[in-house]
């Protein structure tokens, strides 16, 4: 894979994004919990049928960037400690049963099956696209994979202090194991597989602590809603770019993207103290912020992927970010002014900054002077980061303990 | 509701579709002016008219879609008939599109939520409304 920086095809993947959109390539800062995607995208040999990265270390890259997709850990005593009933007395138990019901029902165990028109799509793709197309796969594919791993880790360690939150961390893990292994399969279409078990292995993982998990976790599962049904619904009103079967699947795949928010939703709604104080204002803010502008960042170096199924990038993403928005104002208690134009005119500003930190990075320039000349652009992303986190915000919260009346007719 | 939340009508489709999968008689509706909104005045008080309910006999469905939706208020109600719990007067609709529509595919047709509105008999015991 010769691209620099990642496609973030779904970019809010699963748990990531901490503090990505606040520090994107930020000079001397080099997290050590980031890791690279252990995946590049070698071109199909001729005959190969797979191309797993362990086993086939020549036709892989390995890329390590601030906006990979990352796995995450967490603190899983203090997450036993919020999930045990008879320590805190605000977890709702009805919301949980009606979750873990509505989780039963499995609306979606017969939805992926896969057709003979998924090769043939992929055997039409050439040249560009379908590099594009394969990192998109890739991509989508570790995220929700990540997803399964902590969900898995959650259903099983709560399993005595909590059945019922643990059991939908389970069935959660089931969407997601059932997500990535159709994206796999996808990947099979271009003679590739991604090998889960050693990504598992291989990876490292990033630790975060409950409460991060629950503010980002919330943010990526209904953005990824909101990107998997506007490609869905703008392909359905434009069939021509219609060019690979899988965003037909999309319709009904985010509508379990959209019921893990939900029950984040229910999770933060059981720990008020991540809701009602000023902290939890400035750091619902700081989250949105985060996931905003990695999105935007990543969409906008990756517009081909998003031009060729017809989209305009920036129109796409600010899109995704005013529904996310709204979204997130049922439960954040602050949210950002998104739909304030000069919102959209600072995230230009950070693109057209971002491009010139990448031509920085990939120039011919001995590593200090790049260094170098990287400083006045990080000061000068920073504080247009720093600026839209301190515009207005708007006031929100989830009907049931907002200290003002919402409008009952959105 | 019908007018923005565009997710509530793929929700219910969805719904819709499982039951028709599992031969499950449908037992959730979408109620455009209920007349039983008479008997919630700390309801209607609150509520911007016309309204719509969200009826279902699955009071733990009611529950998700409560947290689900939120901008809702919920209350429960015990009917003879079906259609005594379905009962609505009539009101003319109106279906804006927002004056700031930023989505690259157009919005739902107007009437999309007919498939979910009564049939014509049963017996319900919940309600959400809007």
């Amino acid at each position: 894979m010769a691209t620099a920086e990642l496609a973030l095809v779904k970019p809010i993947n699963r748990l990531s994004r901490f503090g990505a959109g606040a520090a994107p390539r930020l000079g001397g800062r080099r997290p050590p919990s980031v890791v690279r995607m252990a995946v590049g995208s070698p071109p199909p040999a001729a005959g190969a049928t797979t191309a797993l990265p362990k086993k086939s270390p020549k036709t892989t890259e390995i890329k390590e960037t601030l906006l990979t997709p990352r796995f995450y850990t967490t603190d899983f005593d203090e997450m036993e400690s919020l999930f045990n009933t008879e320590m805190n007395k605000n977890l709702n138990e009805k919301e949980f049963e009606a979750l873990l019901q509505e989780f039963k029902t499995d609306y979606n165990q017969t939805h992926f099956v896969r057709n003979p028109a998924f090769k043939e799509a992929a055997d039409k793709l050439q040249g560009p696209l379908r590099q594009i197309f394969v990192e998109f796969l890739e991509r989508s594919c570790t995220a929700e994979f990540s997803g399964f791993l902590l969900y898995k880790e959650l259903g099983r360690r709560l399993k005595k202090t909590n059945p019922v939150v643990a059991e939908i961390f389970s069935l959660m893990s089931r969407d997601e194991a059932r997500h990535a292994g159709f994206l796999n399969k996808g990947l099979s279409d271009f003679n590739l597989a991604l090998d889960l078990g050693f990504l598992t292995k291989a990876r490292k993982y990033t630790f975060f602590k409950p409460k991060f998990i629950f503010y980002a976790t919330y943010l990526s599962e209904k953005i990824g809603y909101w990107r998997y049904i506007t490609i869905y619904r703008h392909l359905k009103a434009n069939p021509e770019f219609q060019v690979y079967p899988i965003f037909k699947y999309f319709e009904n795949w985010c509508q379990d993207e959209n019921r893990h928010g939900d029950f984040f939703s229910a999770l933060l709604k059981a720990q008020p103290q991540f809701l009602n104080d000023w902290k939890a204002k400035l750091w619902s803010r700081f989250f949105c912020l985060s996931v905003y502008v990695t999105m935007y960042l990543n969409d906008c170096q990756r517009t081909a992927f998003y031009e060729g199924i017809g989209l305009n990038t920036k129109e796409f993403d600010m899109h995704v970010i005013i529904e996310t928005n709204r979204t997130s104002a049922r439960i954040f208690p602050a949210v950002l002014d998104v739909e304030n134009p000069e919102f959209k005119r600072k995230l230009d500003r950070m693109v057209e900054i971002n491009e010139k930190l990448i031509a920085v990075g990939e120039s011919q320039d001995i590593p200090l002077v790049k260094n170098f000349k990287k400083i006045p652009l990080v000061a000068a992303l920073v504080s247009e980061i720093v600026a839209a986190y301190l515009m207005p915000p708007v006031e929100s919260g989830s009907v049931d303990f907002a200290e003002f009346e919402p409008r009952l007719v959105y | 509701m019908l007018d923005e939340e565009e997710h509530f009508q793929e929700q219910l489709s969805e719904r819709l579709r499982y039951f028709g999968e599992k031969n499950r008689e449908q037992d959730f509706w979408l109620v455009i002016e209920p007349k039983f909104l008479n008997r919630f005045p700390n309801i209607t008080s609150r509520l911007k008219r016309p309204a719509v309910a969200l009826v279902s006999t699955d009071a733990a469905w009611i529950t998700f879609m409560k947290l689900r939706l939120d901008r809702v208020l919920t209350e429960s109600f015990e009917a003879k008939t079906l259609e005594e719990a379905l009962a609505s007067n009539p009101v003319d609709l109106q279906f804006e599109k927002p004056k700031n529509w930023t989505a690259p595919y157009p919005k739902y047709e107007y009437g999309w939520w007919e498939p979910f509105l009564p049939p014509a008999s049963g017996g319900a015991d919940l309600s959400l409304s809007q």
